[in-house]
C-alpha cells in the first residue's frame, strides 16, 4: 500500500490541500489506521496549541497607544448632549419661529418691525402652509377614509417639518462639526 | 452584526479616528501572542506591537486591500519583531538558542501516535512549556497558523517566505514540538 508522506498528511489535516488531492488522501485514510493515527495526532497537537491560555499586553496598552496616536478615547458629556439633542433643538426653534410668524403676524412687536416686512412674509408663509396643510388633509382623508380636520393636518405638517429639520441639521451641520473635532 | 475591517477602515478614511480603537481591540491580543512568540520578552513584544499599530494607522492611506487587513497588519508586526530581534542580537543582550538538530523521521519508539494517549489538558500544559523554548522561526510559524489562523499563503505573505518554505518550517516545528512534548512525558513517567 502506498502511504501519503507525513507532509501530505499534515497538509490534509491543516485543510490546506487542494480538493482533488484531499479526496485521494481521504480515501486512503478510510482504510489505513496508521495514517489516520498520524492525522489524529497532528490534529490533537493543533487543538492543544489553540487552547493554550491567551496572552494579553499590559492593561494600559490601549490607552498609551491612543495617546501616542493623538486619538481621544473620551468625548465630553456636553459634546454628547449637543450631538444628540441639538438637531432636535434646532428643529424646535425653526418650527417655533414659523409658527410664531404665521400665527401672530408680529412676533417681536415694534422691535422686529424694522427688519423686514412681516406682513408679506406672513402672507406668503400662511399661503404655503395652508396649501400644504390642505393638501395633507386631503391626502389623509383619502388614506384614512375619514375627514381630517385642518388643525390635525397642520399638526402633521409641523411634525413632518420637525423631523426633516432634525435630519438636515444632523446631516449637514453636526456630523461635519463632529468629524472636524475628531 | 459584527462590523468588518473594511467598514472600519472606511470610517477611518472619513475622519473617524476613534474607530481605530475597534482595530486595536480586535488585533491586540493575537498580535501580542505572535510578538511574544517571536521576541520571548513581554516588554519588547509590547513595544513591537505598539510600533506596528502606529505604522498601520499611518499607513492606512497606502493600504489598497489586495490582501486582508489582518494579513497586512501581521506583516507589519512581523517586520517590527524582526527589527527588534536583530537589534537585540546586535546588542548581544540575548543568548541565541542553538538551531535544533535536524528533524529526522521518528523511529518506531517515537511513534507520534503516543500524543493521542495524552489527555488534551496534559498535552496543553506540555505544549505551553515547550513552545517558549522553540526557536522563533518555528514558534512564530506555529503561532501564525494555529493562533492567528493564517493560511499557508497568508503566512508566506507575512513572512516573505515561499509557501514551500512555510510548509517545511511548519512541518519541522510540529515535529520538534511533538518530540519535546514526548520527552517531557517520558521524563515525568521516569520520575
Amino acid at each position: 500500500m502506498n502511504h501519503p508522506s507525513r507532509e501530505d498528511l499534515y497538509e490534509y489535516a491543516d485543510g490546506q490541500m487542494p480538493a482533488g488531492n484531499a479526496r485521494v488522501v481521504a480515501g486512503h485514510l478510510e482504510s489505513c489506521p496508521r495514517c489516520r493515527g498520524e492525522v489524529e495526532s497532528v490534529l490533537r497537537l493543533g487543538e492543544a496549541v489553540r487552547r493554550m491560555p491567551g496572552e494579553s499586553p499590559s492593561p494600559s496598552f490601549t490607552r498609551d497607544l491612543l495617546r501616542r496616536l493623538g486619538i481621544s478615547e473620551h468625548v465630553s458629556v456636553w459634546w454628547i448632549f449637543l450631538r444628540n439633542f441639538a438637531p432636535v433643538l434646532v428643529a424646535v426653534v425653526i418650527v417655533f419661529v414659523v409658527l410664531t410668524i404665521v400665527s401672530t403676524g408680529d412676533p417681536g412687536g415694534n422691535i422686529q418691525k424694522g427688519l423686514f416686512d412681516y406682513g408679506r412674509v406672513e402672507g406668503a408663509l400662511k399661503e404655503v402652509t395652508e396649501t400644504a396643510a390642505g393638501g395633507l388633509a386631503a391626502l389623509l382623508k383619502n388614506v384614512l377614509g375619514s375627514t381630517v380636520g385642518t388643525d390635525s393636518a397642520w399638526l402633521a405638517a409641523y411634525l413632518v417639518a420637525f423631523f426633516i429639520g432634525i435630519g438636515l441639521a444632523d446631516r449637514y451641520l453636526f456630523r461635519p462639526l463632529l468629524r472636524r473635532r475628531r | 452584526m459584527r462590523i468588518t475591517d473594511a467598514e472600519i477602515i472606511e470610517r477611518l478614511r472619513k475622519g473617524e479616528g476613534r474607530a481605530y480603537g475597534l482595530i486595536i481591540d480586535r488585533y491586540r491580543d493575537r498580535g501580542f501572542s505572535l510578538a511574544l512568540r517571536i521576541l520571548k520578552n513581554r516588554e519588547d513584544a509590547e513595544e513591537a506591537l505598539q510600533d506596528a499599530f502606529v505604522r498601520a494607522y499611518r499607513g492606512l492611506v497606502k493600504f489598497e486591500g489586495a490582501s486582508s487587513f489582518g494579513t497586512w497588519f501581521y506583516r507589519i508586526l512581523y517586520n517590527a519583531c524582526m527589527t527588534s530581534l536583530s537589534q537585540r542580537k546586535r546588542a548581544d543582550r540575548m543568548v541565541v538558542a542553538g538551531e535544533p538538530e535536524e528533524i529526522t523521521e521518528p523511529a518506531d519508539s517515537e511513534d507520534p501516535r503516543d500524543l493521542r494517549e495524552l489527555e488534551v489538558s496534559d498535552l496543553m500544559a506540555r505544549v505551553g512549556e515547550v513552545m517558549g523554548g522553540l526557536p522563533e522561526k518555528y514558534s512564530s510559524i506555529i503561532s501564525m497558523f494555529y493562533l492567528q489562523e493564517l493560511s499557508y499563503a497568508e503566512i508566506a505573505e507575512v513572512t516573505g517566505m515561499p509557501v514551500g518554505t512555510v510548509k517545511t518550517h511548519l512541518f519541522r516545528a510540529r515535529g520538534l514540538l511533538q518530540r519535546e512534548v514526548l520527552k517531557k512525558t517520558e521524563g515525568r513517567v521516569a520520575v
